[in-house]
C-alpha cells in the first residue's frame, strides 16, 4: 500500500546533517534571545543547552520509530493505528510541516518589509519566494537535500561577522553565572525548545535516505551543530546587549549587524538579511515539500498538484496576515503544536508501535 | 530540461535585483550628516538637519545646506524638513547628533527612541551635548576645507579616541537600558572658528544631570576603560613641573560586600612615560619614584572628588552598579539606597617605564 522510493530518488545518509540542521536554523535564530532572556535572564544560555540535550533524546526516539517501521510516519501511522485514524493522524502532520513553511515565510517577509521595503506591500515578496521554493520542490527530494546544503554553505560566512560585537562585548553581562531559579530555567528551556523544531521532517524523508539506520548518527551532528551555533549566537548577543536592552529588541542579531563596519558596506545588515535568505529557503522548501509529499500519500493525488495547492494556500495565508500580532499569533500557534507533538506524540508512538508490533506478533 | 530550469531559478534572483522598489540615485539624495536637537518648549522641540551638496562641476567643494524646522516628534520634523528640501531626504548616513543642554535637561528619551527605533540608522552614531543652540553648530562656517558635517564627526571621533570615553549610539543604550548605570556623553562648545570637546554630560535616565570638565573627562576614561593616550602634568613637592604620557592604563572595579555594606574600590594601573621636566634628573630612581607618587596623587584626589560628586547626584556613570550586579549576592533595592553613602576608594598605581630617548 505505500511502496518505497526508488534507490535513484535518494539521497547519502551524510545529508541528514545538512537536512536537519537547515531545518532547525531559521527565521528563529534573529531573534530568539530576547525570548529566552524575557524567561531566565543571562543564565538562559544553559537551557540552550538543556533543551538541545532533550532534542537529541528525542532524535532518538524518532529513529526508534523508523527504523521499526522502516518507512515514513503515513505507513507507520497506517500500520499501527490503521487507515482512518491512522491517515488522520498523517493529515495532521502534513499540515504541521505547511504551517511550519508558513511561519517561516512569513516571518522572513516581515523582517524584509521591517528593515528593507517598508514601502512594498508584502504580496510580492511572497510570491517571489513561493516561485522559487516551488521551483526547487518540484525537482524532487535530492534538489530540495541539495537547497539546504547550499544553504548552509552561503550562510556559514555570517558567522564571522560575529566579530565585530565583540569589540564592544562586556563579558561582566554573564556574571553571577547561575541566578535564575530552576523554574525559570525550565521556562527557558521550553522557549528554547521552539528553536529546534524542525527536525520531525525526518519522519517523512526517512524513506528517501539511503540506508536509513546509518543516517542516525549525522542527524545527532546535525542537532549538535544547531546547539553550537545556537550558544555561539548566544554568546555574542549577551555579551553584547545589557539585559533590559535585550529585552526590546526584537530581531537582536540583525541589531547586531548594525556596528559591523566594513569599508564598502555602510549598512551590514541588508546584506545580511539577503544572505538570510539562503538559510530560509530550505525551511521552507522542506516543509512545502513534507506536506506535499503528505498529501501524496494519504489521497489519489500527485505531488505535483499537491504541492500546487500548498503554494496558493501558503501564498493566500500570507497575504492575509498582516501585523506583528498575527505573526506573533502565529508564530506561537505553530510552535506549541510543534512542542506537544515532539514532547508527547512522539514518545507515545514509540510505545503504541511497541505494543502493536508484540501484538501482531503474538 | 533540468539544467534550463537550473538556470532560470538562478537567473530570477539576479534578475530582480534590478527590480528594487525605487532606485535611489546618490546624487539625487539629499544626504543628512548631522542632526541637532534644541529645546523649545515642554511639548515641541527644534530639530536642524546639516548635509553638504556636492554642486556639479569638476573641483568644487561641497556647500553646507541646514534645514531648521519645529514639531513635537522627529518625524513631524522631518516631514517639515522635506517640504523645504530640493530632494528626498535621507538619514542612513547621519554620523552625530546633537543635542542642546537645556533639551537634555529636560530629556531626550522621545529622540532617542525614535533614533534607535529606525531601522536605517546604525549603532557607530556619536551623540553629543552641546552648550550652544545645536542649530547655531551645524549652521555655522569653520576654518576647514571639509564639510561642516565632516569636521563636526571628525572633531568628535578623534576625542574619543584621545581624551574622553568611546561613546557611541550602542554604548549609550547600553548605559541607558541598564538598571545599575547611568549614561553619560561627550560635551561640546564652539570657540570662535573652531568647535571643541569641552567635557562630558552626566545623565540620570535621559535627563543631562551635570557636566564635567574637559580635564576630569580625561580622569573618567582611566577609570572607565583601557587605553594608551593622554598626558598628566603634574607639579612635583619641590614645585617642579612635569609631564607624564600614558602608554597603557587599566581600571578594574571590584565590589564588596560584607555585612549587607557595599564596598568599592578602582584599580587603576598606568604605564607611562615621563617627558617633560626640565631641570629634573630624568634617569634618576629618585626622581621617577617622585614623579609616579606625585601622578597617582593626582589621579586619585581628582578621581576621588569626581566619584563624590557622582554619588551626591545618584548618578552612576562609571557603572560600578554594573560591577555589582555581577555578584551572586547582588540586591538592587540594598545597592540604591547605600550607592549615594557607600565608600569608594580609589587606587593608582603608576610606573614609568621610559624617560624619552635622551638621557
Amino acid at each position: 500500500m505505500f511502496p518505497l522510493p526508488k534507490e535513484d530518488k535518494k539521497v547519502s545518509p551524510y545529508f541528514v546533517f545538512y537536512l536537519i540542521h537547515a531545518m532547525q536554523i531559521g527565521v528563529g535564530i534573529l531573534g530568539f534571545e530576547r525570548i529566552i532572556v524575557q524567561s531566565a535572564g543571562y543564565s538562559s544560555w544553559i537551557a540552550i543547552l538543556t533543551s538541545g540535550a532533550s532534542i537529541i533524546g528525542l532524535v532518538w526516539v524518532s529513529y526508534r520509530i523508523l527504523n521499526k517501521g522502516n518507512n515514513d510516519i503515513v505507513a507507520i501511522h497506517a500500520e499501527i493505528m490503521g487507515k482512518w485514524i491512522g491517515g488522520f493522524f498523517s493529515f495532521l502532520f502534513s499540515l504541521y510541516f505547511f504551517s511550519f513553511a508558513l511561519v517561516v515565510l512569513r516571518s522572513y517577509v516581515e523582517v524584509l518589509q521591517v528593515w528593507v521595503f517598508p514601502e512594498v506591500s508584502e504580496w510580492i515578496f511572497v510570491l517571489i519566494i513561493i516561485f522559487l521554493a516551488y521551483s526547487y520542490v518540484t525537482g524532487g527530494f535530492r534538489v530540495v537535500t541539495g537547497v539546504s546544503y547550499l544553504g548552509i554553505l552561503y550562510g556559514l560566512p555570517l558567522l564571522l561577522v560575529k566579530f565585530y560585537p565583540l569589540q564592544y562585548a562586556d563579558y561582566g553581562n554573564l556574571l553571577p553565572i547561575l541566578n535564575a531559579s530552576p523554574a525559570e530555567l525550565f521556562k527557558a528551556s521550553k522557549e528554547m525548545t521552539l528553536n529546534f523544531l524542525g527536525f520531525e521532517t525526518i519522519f517523512m524523508f526517512y524513506p528517501f535516505i539511503k540506508d536509513g539506520p546509518k543516517s542516525e548518527k549525522w542527524a545527532y551532528f546535525g542537532v549538535l551543530f544547531s546547539i553550537f551555533i545556537y550558544l555561539l549566537t548566544a554568546f555574542v548577543t549577551f555579551v553584547y546587549y545589557n539585559q533590559e536592552q535585550l529585552k526590546g529588541t526584537i530581531w537582536a542579531t540583525l541589531t547586531l549587524w548594525k556596528i559591523v563596519d566594513l569599508i564598502i558596506v555602510e549598512r551590514f545588515e541588508y546584506i545580511g538579511i539577503s544572505v538570510w535568505f539562503f538559510t530560509i529557503l530550505p525551511n521552507i522548501c522542506i516543509g512545502l515539500w513534507c506536506a506535499s509529499r503528505g498529501m501524496n500519500r494519504l489521497f489519489p493525488v500527485s505531488q505535483r498538484s499537491a504541492l500546487r495547492i500548498f503554494s496558493l494556500l501558503l501564498f493566500f495565508i500570507s497575504v492575509i496576515l498582516t501585523n506583528r500580532q498575527q505573526i506573533d499569533l502565529l508564530q506561537k500557534a505553530v510552535s506549541q503544536i510543534g512542542l506537544y507533538t515532539i514532547y508527547f506524540y512522539l514518545p507515545c508512538l514509540l510505545v503504541l508501535q511497541y505494543i502493536i508490533m508484540k501484538v501482531k506478533k503474538g | 530540461m533540468n539544467v534550463k530550469n537550473y538556470l532560470c531559478c538562478s537567473l530570477i534572483p539576479i534578475l530582480l535585483a534590478g527590480c528594487t522598489p525605487s532606485p535611489k540615485v546618490l546624487e539625487d539624495l539629499q544626504l543628512v550628516q548631522t542632526i541637532g536637537y534644541d529645546y523649545v518648549n515642554g511639548e515641541e522641540f527644534e530639530g536642524t538637519a546639516g548635509s553638504s551638496n556636492i554642486p556639479p562641476g569638476e573641483q568644487s567643494l561641497p556647500v553646507n545646506e541646514v534645514f531648521t524646522a519645529t514639531g513635537k516628534t522627529s518625524k513631524r520634523i522631518r516631514q517639515k524638513i522635506q517640504a523645504e528640501a530640493a530632494r528626498p531626504i535621507v538619514i542612513g548616513r547621519v554620523g552625530l547628533v546633537i543635542f542642546n543642554q537645556e533639551l537634555a535637561e529636560h530629556g531626550i528619551e522621545n529622540q532617542i527612541d525614535s533614533l534607535q527605533r529606525n531601522p536605517s540608522i546604525g549603532r557607530k552614531l556619536l551623540l553629543v551635548v552641546s552648550k550652544e543652540k545645536a542649530k547655531d553648530i551645524i549652521d555655522s562656517n569653520y576654518s576647514q576645507s571639509d564639510s561642516v558635517s565632516q569636521y563636526l564627526i571628525d572633531v568628535v571621533e578623534q576625542n574619543l579616541e584621545q581624551t574622553i570615553p568611546k561613546i557611541n549610539l550602542h554604548r549609550f543604550l547600553v548605559h541607558y537600558y541598564s538598571k545599575d548605570a547611568d549614561p553619560f556623553l561627550p560635551l561640546i562648545e564652539k570657540q570662535g572658528k573652531h568647535l571643541k570637546v569641552s567635557g562630558l554630560g552626566i545623565f540620570k535616565d535621559d535627563k543631562l544631570v551635570d557636566t564635567i570638565s574637559f580635564g576630569d573627562a580625561y580622569i573618567f576614561k582611566i577609570l572607565y576603560e583601557k587605553f594608551r593616550r593622554g598626558q598628566f602634568e603634574v607639579e612635583l613637592s619641590g614645585g617642579e613641573d612635569v609631564s607624564l604620557e600614558n602608554l597603557s592604563s587599566k581600571p578594574k572595579i571590584v565590589v564588596e560586600k560584607t555585612n549587607g555594606k557595599y564596598t568599592a574600590t578602582f584599580k587603576v594601573k598606568v604605564n607611562g612615560r615621563a617627558m617633560e621636566g626640565v631641570n629634573l634628573d630624568l634617569t634618576d630612581k629618585k626622581t621617577i619614584e617622585r614623579i609616579e607618587k606625585a601622578v597617582e596623587k593626582e589621579i586619585t584626589d581628582r578621581a576621588e572628588k569626581m566619584v563624590k560628586r557622582f554619588q551626591e547626584l545618584d548618578a552612576d556613570p562609571l557603572r560600578i552598579g554594573e560591577k555589582a550586579r555581577q555578584r551572586s549576592d547582588f540586591n538592587r533595592k540594598e545597592w540604591k539606597a547605600q550607592y549615594s553613602e557607600m565608600e569608594i576608594k580609589i587606587e593608582a598605581e603608576v610606573n614609568a617605564v621610559q624617560s624619552g630617548i635622551i638621557e
